[in-house]
């Protein structure tokens, strides 16, 4: 009996020396992870919360910081669901506050550009791939090239553009287009021109997936390719058939971090509309937004969470479909995940 | 002439137009293909439309009045796709082919590289502008405008950065101290909970595990603001750079950890037994013996998390506000210092120049570090 006890304790003693292990792990996710998600999901449901206190349903004067003025006044009776009623209301399409026509145009906005850019930089920059996954000399110092333009940090990345893309007459394109006599383009302001304009921005970041292509390809078995060449197969048939089956499984897992990393997107448009003045409204990106009514400065924070919730639910929904539907991704020798 | 314009204004306003005629093109030449039995033939015709096409772009520039360097453009394209379709047609000789196929990649991949160097090769140039030629001003005569290289190479743009009208020695600084801090902290805590994982035997492993995954697929702006109160209400840690480098201390990301962790079930447990028989600890194990085995992806993690706290611009823009300067991080102080006190594009050439010193570190690591960068995706992505 005392023995068992005693293997009992050892064994505990033996867990909990592991468990220290994860410790920091286990402390982050419950603070980091876990707590910001639950109380994000609850200030959404208070209209004015500015956090100016943890908690605002039972936030009193004494909480509040001596020198902050006006101290936000919310009992539990405060509890709303106008934050989300708001994001729906079609009713008014011009309140001032965002609506649910701020909440269409730029959910809208937003996910054409996930599911262009997305797609469209996988299927390119696999032709870039292929160029560069020859053995050829040199083929390094290429590789090294097209990978430049990613590292440009993205605050410049926005700054460059926008001064590229200029909509005066300074501007290096406006005056490539003045130099062939076409009447001037607004670009980043222009309505119709702003969202082609960011999304031809994407050409130049094509290193960045190129370089998962290539590791992608690099676990391409040489036998295969061999064996389709054998059976005589042509290039391109040797590409449909054997590499892109082959890559599938790095392809979707990208696909998905690509799409949800396309839809938050925010660095890049606020470098971008801080260098283009009046672009914001042209490119309404759902994240900026998220931005402006959460770090704005107004009494919106509440508002903010509650839109970071509709696209995370979003998100969830439109994970499991694509999951739902991977039925054509390989694995590997194990089979499906 | 005023038909040019209209086109132009067609494919200005529709601008999938011209992405539409070329699947279309590309795809009458897939169908063609399959179709046709004589190959050759539909190749050959697909060639003479291409020169068509271009011949027609030629004309459109050359009627354009004033644009005479711009026609370089479509007359070069010309010479170089006649020069390898007639070589190809023409040559038999299979050795003598395949150099001109070689030739053709090289020529392919330089003017890809040219394509992919221009915004890189504006941002320098454009650094090393006057303010006038930054700004692309128009002469009262209507010339002038933007250039693409300085007609005098002004030097002194970077000194300015260093103490002049502007100052990123703080920023450099602080980037530094946030790079050093958040690395050691990402690389030495993912590695510790991957030892966990992979070795450990205890309870809820597999509960902690599952969590720590999903967190992968939570948006992080969901987490923003409450994080943003917490370390503001509680911590009282905002507006300082602290915010950016304490979640490297608590498990450093979820992607390290199981990437770690792979990486550790690779390797022998009977070096562990042995370390354990010769009456080591658990953590003595880990620092003394996994963790030196462990160097290929501390390095991999490592240079990801170096480039990420250089070029990171969205999580320090929220918790450090304008006005607490000793605390910017690079990013930011160029962001604060160029764009919001000088208003539109106001010193062009100054943020271009910070461009250059904040690209230039990253590219030397890129290019040292490109292979471990290459695997260490195949395994992210390959094995999950």
């Amino acid at each position: 009996m005392a023995n068992k006890s005693i293997l009992k304790k050892k064994k505990w003693k033996e867990e909990a020396g592991w468990f220290v292990f994860i410790l920091p792990l286990v402390i982050g996710l419950l603070v980091f992870s876990l707590y910001p998600m639950v109380m994000s999901l609850f200030y959404s449901f208070f209209e004015e919360y500015d956090g100016r206190a943890m908690i605002p349903a039972f936030s009193r004067e004494s909480w509040v910081f001596p020198d902050d003025a006006a101290p936000y006044k919310v009992t539990i009776g405060n509890f709303t669901f106008k934050n989300y009623l708001s994001m729906f209301d079609f009713s008014n399409p011009d309140v001032g506050l965002f609506n649910g026509y701020d909440m269409l145009e730029s959910l809208g906005m937003t996910f054409l550009y996930a599911f262009t850019s997305v797609p469209g930089c996988l299927i390119l920059s696999f032709g870039v791939a292929l160029l560069v996954n020859t053995k050829i000399k040199g083929v390094g110092i290429f590789r090294t090239l097209y990978y430049l333009p990613v590292i440009i940090p993205s605050v410049i990345w926005g700054l460059l553009w926008a001064s590229a893309f200029s909509n005066l007459d300074g501007g290096l394109f406006n005056t490539m287009l003045r130099d062939m006599g076409l009447p001037k383009c607004q670009f980043f302001l222009g309505e119709d021109t702003a969202f082609p304009t960011f999304l031809s921005l994407n050409l130049w970041t094509l290193g960045a997936s190129m370089i998962l292509w290539l590791s992608a390809l690099k676990n391409v078995p040489e036998s295969l390719i061999e064996a389709a060449k054998l059976d005589g197969a042509g290039y391109f048939r040797r590409v449909v058939t054997v590499i892109i089956p082959m890559c599938s499984s790095i392809l979707f897992y990208n696909m998905i971090t690509g799409v949800i990393g396309a839809l938050q997107m925010m660095g890049n448009v606020k470098a971008l509309v801080s260098g283009a003045k009046g672009a914001e409204q042209n490119l309404p990106f759902y994240a900026l937004q998220i931005y402006n009514n959460g770090f704005g400065g107004g009494q919106t924070r509440g508002l903010a969470c509650a839109m970071a919730w509709v696209l995370f639910v979003i998100i969830g929904l439109l994970t499991g479909l694509i999951f739902k539907s991977s039925g054509w991704v390989y694995y590997g020798d194990g089979g499906k995940k | 002439m005023d038909f040019i314009i209209q086109c132009y204004i067609l494919f200005a306003n529709n601008w999938w137009l011209p992405l539409l005629l070329t699947v279309a093109f590309v795809g009458a030449f897939i169908a063609l293909l399959k179709v046709v039995k004589n190959k050759k033939i539909v190749k050959l015709a697909f060639f003479y439309a291409l020169m068509v096409i271009l011949f027609i772009v030629t004309l459109f520039l050359f009627l354009l009045h004033n644009s005479y360097w711009l026609m370089f453009i479509p007359v070069y394209s010309v010479v170089l796709i006649t020069a390898y379709g007639s070589a190809k047609f023409f040559v038999n000789n299979p050795k003598a082919r395949k150099i001109i196929d070689t030739a053709a990649l090289y020529t392919l991949l330089v003017h890809l590289a040219a394509f992919f160097l221009f915004p890189f090769l504006y941002m320098v140039f454009k650094s090393f502008m006057s303010q006038s030629e930054a700004m692309g001003q128009i002469n009262p005569d209507g010339t002038g405008g933007a250039v693409f290289m300085p007609s005098i190479w002004h030097a002194e743009n970077y000194a300015v950065l260093f103490g002049g009208k502007i100052d990123i020695l703080t920023g450099l600084w602080n980037t530094l101290c946030v790079i050093v801090i958040g690395t050691v902290g990402t690389v030495v805590s993912s590695c510790m909970c991957a030892y966990g994982f992979a070795r450990g035997e205890f309870r809820g492993k597999g509960f902690w595990f599952t969590f720590m995954m999903a967190t992968v697929m939570l948006p992080a702006m969901v987490t923003q603001v409450p994080l943003y109160i917490l370390f503001d209400q509680v911590l009282h840690i905002t507006n300082t750079w602290i915010p950016l480098v304490i979640g490297a201390f608590f498990g450093g990301g979820a992607l390290n950890i199981f990437l770690a962790n792979q990486f550790v079930r690779g390797i022998s447990r009977e070096l562990d037994e042995a370390a354990k028989i010769d009456g080591a600890g658990k953590m003595r194990i880990f620092f003394q013996i996994i963790l030196p085995l462990l160097k290929p992806i501390m390095i991999y993690m490592a240079v990801n998390c170096i480039m990420g706290y250089w070029r990171d611009f969205d999580t320090a823009l929220i918790y450090i506000g304008n006005t607490y300067e000793e605390w910017h991080t690079l990013a930011l102080s160029v962001y604060y210092q160029t764009t919001i006190s000088g208003g539109q594009y106001s010193y062009p050439q100054y943020q271009m120049a910070a461009g250059v010193i904040m690209t230039i570190p990253m590219a030397i690591v890129f290019l040292v570090f490109q292979r471990q960068l290459v695997d260490g995706v195949s395994m992210t992505g390959g094995k999950e």
